[in-house]
């Protein structure tokens, strides 16, 4: 259940192509990682998928349901959320705030009990945003932003989750507690997880499968074992 | 000067802040959320204006049902402007929605000009309320009308943007319209109601200006300058700066153009200099705080 299918081709801006083909496969409960340098493609391949960005031809599927027709908004009304990169916040309004916003946004009439349990859910994996919960958001440091925004996201009981770089600009220590985090998530909620990451030792210490981009193009696409134990595959395309 | 004439003309224009404090609150909630700077925002209270007076003079409809009448005209009539006008604009190149306001504030001044005639109207309405005395002071009926029903709609909207679910969804899409998409907001929904909301605003204030100005096809220009000088004052997107702007601009008006010889022609410099002012010394408004992004 909750296996997320997709299939781009001619993803790019304006006139320019970036990235020509792709297609990939999660199942609930799997992790797959989008690994690449910097300008590899990992951000217009995400955007892509939720049709931010534009394509020429583009397959969404979860559980075999044809999801390509809606757009970004509708795709979070099905469950499938977005987190972007750069650990961005409704930063004027406080954080509690923005987790009860996201919550309404898509559930108007939630009951109390159900609401605890999600708001439980994301104070358990972050016990900081409970301390902070009065907090404006925009006022927090980037880790704690990004616990937020992923917290954001899971208060839709997402059956997708997007991730662009999560790592991005976090200290070493808050990088591990993220992951922590996403690898709770990925045990717990049977949801599919597709992830751009460049940290590769974090993205393995909870991926799956891996997808290698290099300058828009598919290098490999497997299981993160065949890459780890491959040393071939490590320096050529991780530098590992 | 004495005692009395300086509390009467601190009255008058506390009441007159009713009046700019309903234009700019709708002004700078609309503007705050959609980053649509809508020129055509005083046109909206023009028209509803002359709505009002066309359904008092002509029919007999008191303004009290008048300035319902006119919020949902103009709020009906917004949600058309938004939708096969700006929105469209917006797609393809949201540079190009100044000019297009501004394009559509010119347009609907010089339609009114054709249909109405320049010039002023006096809708010799009767005082809907009695007037208020304080001691020797007058404050006329239709002045505490307009003070009562602008104060109104500035709560209203306040409480809309607070406390209510779209109020929200609203503020997230003002932060951050496409972080607000990933949450599942219909942004483009949210924002044409947005620009609803603050053509309701415009409407019924058309209503008040009906009640207390001339009625002319330049009214809203007039206005939607003062407005523009409110929010600049009191902070983009801030309703309470707005009302607090509103009593800063009407009173330096008031005073003005009581007090000052010949100060009455003053009352635009008037908006234009604290305009000027805030600008250089305050850019993000008197209490506006460092957005954080
Ligand atoms: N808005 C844009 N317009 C044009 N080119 C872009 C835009 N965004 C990214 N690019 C280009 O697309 C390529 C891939 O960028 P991106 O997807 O952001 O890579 P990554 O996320 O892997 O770092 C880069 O060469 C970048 O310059
Ligand atoms: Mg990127």
């Amino acid at each position: 259940m909750n296996r997320f299918d997709v299939a781009l081709a001619g993803a790019g801006y304006g006139a320019l192509t970036i990235v020509p083909e792709l297609s990939l496969s999660v199942s609930g409960g799997e992790v797959m990682v989008l690994l690449g340098s910097n300008g590899a493609g990992k951000t217009t391949s995400l955007r892509a998928v939720v049709g931010t960005v534009r394509t020429r031809n583009r397959s969404v599927r979860l559980d075999g349901e044809d999801l390509s027709p809606l757009s970004a908004w509708q795709l979070a009304r099905r469950a499938i959320a977005f987190v972007p990169d750069g650990a961005r916040c409704f930063a004027n309004a406080r954080v509690i705030d923005n987790l009860t916003g996201a919550l309404e946004a898509l559930k108007p009439k939630v009951m109390p009990a159900e609401r605890k349990r999600l708001f439980d859910r994301v104070f358990d994996l972050f016990p900081i945003l409970h301390e902070r919960r009065r907090q404006l958001a925009g006022s927090m440091s980037g880790g704690q932003r990004q616990m937020l925004a992923i917290s954001r996201a899971l208060m839709i009981e997402p059956r997708v989750m997007i991730l662009d770089e999560p790592s991005a600009g976090l200290a070493p220590k808050l990088v591990e507690e993220v992951f922590e985090a996403l690898g709770r998530i990925k045990a717990a909620s049977g949801c599919a997880i597709l992830m751009a990451e460049q940290n590769v030792a974090a993205a393995m210490s909870i991926a799956d499968r891996c997808l290698i981009l290099s300058e828009g193009r598919v290098m490999l696409q497997g299981d993160i074992d065949d890459v780890r134990n491959d040393e071939r595959l490590r320096v050529a395309y991780l530098g590992l | 000067m004495t005692l009395a004439s300086v509390a009467q003309a601190v009255l008058l224009s506390l009441t007159v802040a009713g009046l700019y404090a309903a234009i700019a609150a709708g002004l700078t909630l609309t503007v705050g959320v959609t980053r649509i700077i809508n020129f055509a925002h005083g046109e909206f209270v023009m028209l509803g204006a002359f709505l009002t007076y066309f359904l008092f003079n002509q029919h007999g409809v008191s303004p009290w049902i008048g300035m319902v009448v006119s919020g949902v005209v103009i709020g009906l009539f917004s949600a058309l402007v938004y939708r096969v006008f700006l929105a469209r604009v917006l797609k393809h190149d949201e540079h190009n929605q100044l000019l297009a306001t501004l394009g559509l504030s010119i347009l609907l001044v010089n339609i009114a000009i054709i249909l109405w005639s320049p010039d002023p109207r006096v809708m010799q309405a009767p005082q809907l309320l009695p007037a208020l005395q304080l001691g020797g002071v007058t404050v006329p009926g239709n002045n505490l009308v307009v003070a009562g029903v602008g104060g109104l709609l500035f709560l209203a909207l306040q409480y809309i943007m607070r406390h209510t679910r779209y109020g929200t969804q609203m503020r997230f899409a003002s932060d951050d319209a496409e972080l607000a998409m990933h949450c599942g907001i219909n942004v483009d929904r949210i924002f044409e109601l947005s620009f609803v909301i603050g053509g309701v605003a415009a409407g019924v204030a058309g209503g008040l200006v009906a009640l207390i100005l001339y009625v002319h096809p330049v009214v809203g220009l007039d206005l939607v300058i003062r407005a523009f000088a409110i929010i600049t004052l009191g902070g983009l997107g801030n309703i309470p700066g707005a009302l607090i702007g509103a009593a800063i601009l009407a009173l330096a008006e008031g005073l003005t153009s009581t007090f000052v010889p010949h100060g009455g022609s003053f009352g635009y410099g008037i908006a234009f200099l604290l305009l000027l002012l805030v600008l250089v010394i305050w850019p993000n408004g008197l209490f506006g705080k460092q957005a954080h992004s």
